[in-house]
């Protein structure tokens, strides 16, 4: 290396540690885009890092779910446009997770369902002019851009895409079990840890259904208006599940019954909210459309 | 008349190669975690002890200190305790335009319902003088799309005007300049009234200056007591600006601990999870440093701030801005498709019970809408951490509530 090669390395490694940054490369950091390895789009200020502290630093508040999907590390990259006097910005975040299924599961309980989709970036991803998320790996990749355009996110994203590397098994195993008819797109979630339960519906924020304890569940929408289906994997063996259940329907819902081993209740809208269980399998519906249409779900689910 | 030298706001207030939406990551992913683990708090434990889960009701805090400070005659709940007047502002807002008119209707109503005065003059007199100092507490963490709507201040405006408040004894205020600026709150559009934020960049465009410290660690109390929690986590340079200092230790603005005399607390009608949080947590994590660890302990650390002098013994009057609000993606509000035109508007100056009432609004709402299965008590433990402290009303049963309508 030259002299001032040596020079602009050890000015690049100070503004690093002046910024935070992580003391190691991470392969996540290397997949962040270098100068011309993102068509025009050049680093703004040294790349960031964080690791679990940091990251309730990072995201004001909403650490606590990272982590319960074994958040390991954030790499992030700010860059801009190497033309000067554009406004254009793009942020790039790639946290690394404990597995390929936690990156997934991160990135289903962050989306709607309603947003839009690329069919150049692993599938399933989000994707519009100003954001671009997807799993690659064990990682959890959001890009988000400002005054960006939908082929400027496309070209940002691919690159990083080429970079990270598509190891590990495919998360969407997982939810291969959910009964795919009149499943709606873009719905199936993965719910590990409290935090999840509770985004995926406040009564799975009970204590009774374990998550805390290593519950985990797959979810997805079905029909119009939409049921939610919960199955969900329980963490201990428990022949009085149901009638914990039934407790907390009665606790939360006012009244609930149990029918040919179906706990059944209804809330203050009308809808239609049944639970069964069979062994360390138990599944959870939420119905919008009357309780046949609720038990076509559940009927599925053990099928 | 407001100093001017205390906060020396430059610009947007926004850092240097970050863009709006890392402000919208930054700000609005509290949001996230507040939407998704929200009320509940966060389960873990930093630096010191990682391998073990931190139980939030473990966090030890100064509450017990708190408690033994003499409360005042201007104290929290104020002069109406329990009592929360609920207007319907009919078509004030339309998919979120507003017609300034009928916000100004719903004010003066509200107002003169909640003291049972004849006109607005005499209840804005009420509660302040021309020596105060006024500080708005309003909310623009959501930026353009769910702010405290400026017409809901121009009321408000109106309101001390005809109470004989000069424009120059009255400050609009949050924890963020940059915020403020995003939401309309500039100097163009409120002349003559002082806008200040907490967190700011200093003549140099940057968060720090030349020797690498914060523009803005003059603008926290340190001489006034402070909000201790048992928990700390780290912040990096990047983070460091909207936190202001890092350890055990919140301090106050002083903006509340010096500038104003009396505050006038302005909230949006948001969800925060499966609950709504308008007066007490705008008013505590609106006015603290050092907040991301709080949401550790969420629920006593919205509520046991209010309880502290600053706030509780200023904050004369809660407004909340239910012309447009959401029931789910709060308290960011980064999800239209969850705003409704909720044409409401509370007044009270107890905040406990207008946060009750206006849980009751958000869980309903959510309810209709299938978001949520039914009301769960853990989502307003902060109500009840509240009332134990007294701060106001919390058992909706004893929650005098008057409903009227502007048309």
């Amino acid at each position: 290396m030259t002299s001032a090669g040596l020079r602009i390395a050890a000015a690049a490694l100070a503004a690093a540690l002046a910024c935070g940054a992580g003391t190691a490369a991470s392969p996540q950091a290397q997949a962040l885009p270098g100068k011309g390895e993102a068509g025009p789009w050049v680093l703004s200020a040294p790349p960031e890092s964080y690791e679990r502290d940091g990251l309730f630093g990072y995201i004001d508040g909403g650490a606590e779910i990272f982590l319960q999907y074994r958040f390991a590390r954030l790499d992030l990259g700010r860059y801009e446009l190497a033309a000067e006097g554009t406004k254009k910005e793009i942020t790039c975040e790639i946290y690394r997770m404990g597995s390929p299924l936690d990156a997934f599961g991160i990135f289903s309980v962050k989306r709607e369902g309603s947003e839009g989709a690329s069919p150049a970036l692993p599938d399933p991803n989000i994707f519009d002019a100003g954001q671009a998320s997807f799993v690659r790996g064990s990682c959890y990749v959001n890009i988000l851009g400002t005054g960006t355009s939908a082929p400027e996110m496309d070209g940002f994203a691919r690159a990083v895409v080429q970079r990270l590397p598509a190891e590990g098994d495919d998360p969407l195993q997982a939810i291969a079990r959910l009964p795919r008819e009149g499943i709606r797109p873009r719905s199936e979630r993965f719910i590990k840890g409290e935090l999840a339960a509770q985004a995926e519906s406040d009564l799975l924020s009970d204590p009774r259904w374990k998550f805390a304890a290593g519950t985990t569940a797959v979810s997805a929408r079905y029909g119009e208006p939409p049921s939610r289906l919960v199955l969900m994997e329980f963490a201990d063996d428990d022949p009085e599940r149901p009638a914990h259940i039934w407790d907390l329907f009665i606790e939360a819902l006012g009244r609930a019954e149990i029918r040919d081993g179906v706990v059944e209740a209804r809330n203050a809208a009308g809808s239609v909210i049944l639970f069964s269980a069979r062994g360390r399998t138990g599944a959870l519906v939420i119905g919008r459309s009357g309780p046949d249409a609720a038990r076509r779900p559940l009927a599925q689910a053990f099928r | 008349m407001p100093d001017p030298n205390i906060f020396a706001l430059s610009g947007d207030g926004r850092p240097d190669g970050v863009s709006r939406r890392d402000f919208l990551g930054l700000a609005a992913s509290g949001v996230a975690g507040i939407v998704l683990g929200g009320p509940l708090a966060g389960q873990e434990k930093p630096a010191a002890a990682k391998s073990a889960p931190q139980n939030p009701a473990d966090i030890a805090t100064n509450v017990d200190a708190i408690r033994k400070i003499p409360r005042t005659a201007a104290s929290l709940p104020g002069r109406y305790s329990g009592k929360v007047v609920r207007v319907s502002t009919g078509s004030a807002s339309v998919q979120g335009k507003v017609d300034p008119a009928k916000v100004k209707a719903a004010v003066d109503k509200g107002m003169r319902s909640l003291t049972g005065r004849a006109n607005a003059a005499e209840a804005w007199r009420e509660f302040v003088s021309p020596e105060d100092i006024i500080g708005i507490k309003v909310n623009p963490i959501s930026l353009k799309r769910l702010p405290t709507r400026p017409e809901v201040v121009d009321a408000i405006l109106e309101g001390l005007a005809v109470a004989g408040i000069p424009k120059s004894n009255i400050i609009i205020w949050d924890r963020r300049h940059f915020q403020l600026v995003e939401a309309g709150y500039t100097a163009e559009r409120f002349p003559g009234i002082a806008i200040l934020g907490t967190e700011m960049k200093g003549p140099n465009g940057d968060f720090y200056d030349e020797k690498g410290e914060l523009w803005a660690k003059d603008n926290i109390d340190r001489e006034a007591m402070p909000y201790f929690a048992d928990t700390e986590m780290p912040y990096g340079k990047n983070i460091l600006p909207y936190m202001i200092n890092q350890g055990k230790e919140s301090y106050f603005s002083k903006i509340v601990t010096r500038k104003v005399t009396k505050i006038i607390n302005v909230p949006v009608l948001k969800n925060t999870g499966g609950t709504a949080t308008l007066c007490l947590k705008n008013l505590a994590y609106g006015s603290l440093s050092n907040t991301s660890r709080l949401h550790k302990l969420w629920a006593k650390s919205v509520a046991e701030p209010c309880a502290m002098p600053p706030l509780r013994d200023k904050v004369i009057l809660n407004i909340a801005d239910g012309l447009q609000a959401c029931y789910e993606g709060g308290p960011a509000a980064d999800k239209p498709q969850y705003f409704w035109d909720a044409n409401v508007m509370m007044f009270g100056t107890d905040p406990v019970a207008v946060d009750q009432v206006a849980h009751d609004i958000i869980v309903r709402k959510r309810i209709e809408a299938g978001i949520q299965e039914a009301d769960n008590a853990r989502n307003r433990e902060f109500l009840d951490i509240a009332a134990g402290l007294g701060l106001g009303v919390a058992d909706a049963a004893k929650i005098h509530l008057t409903e009227l309508g502007i048309d």
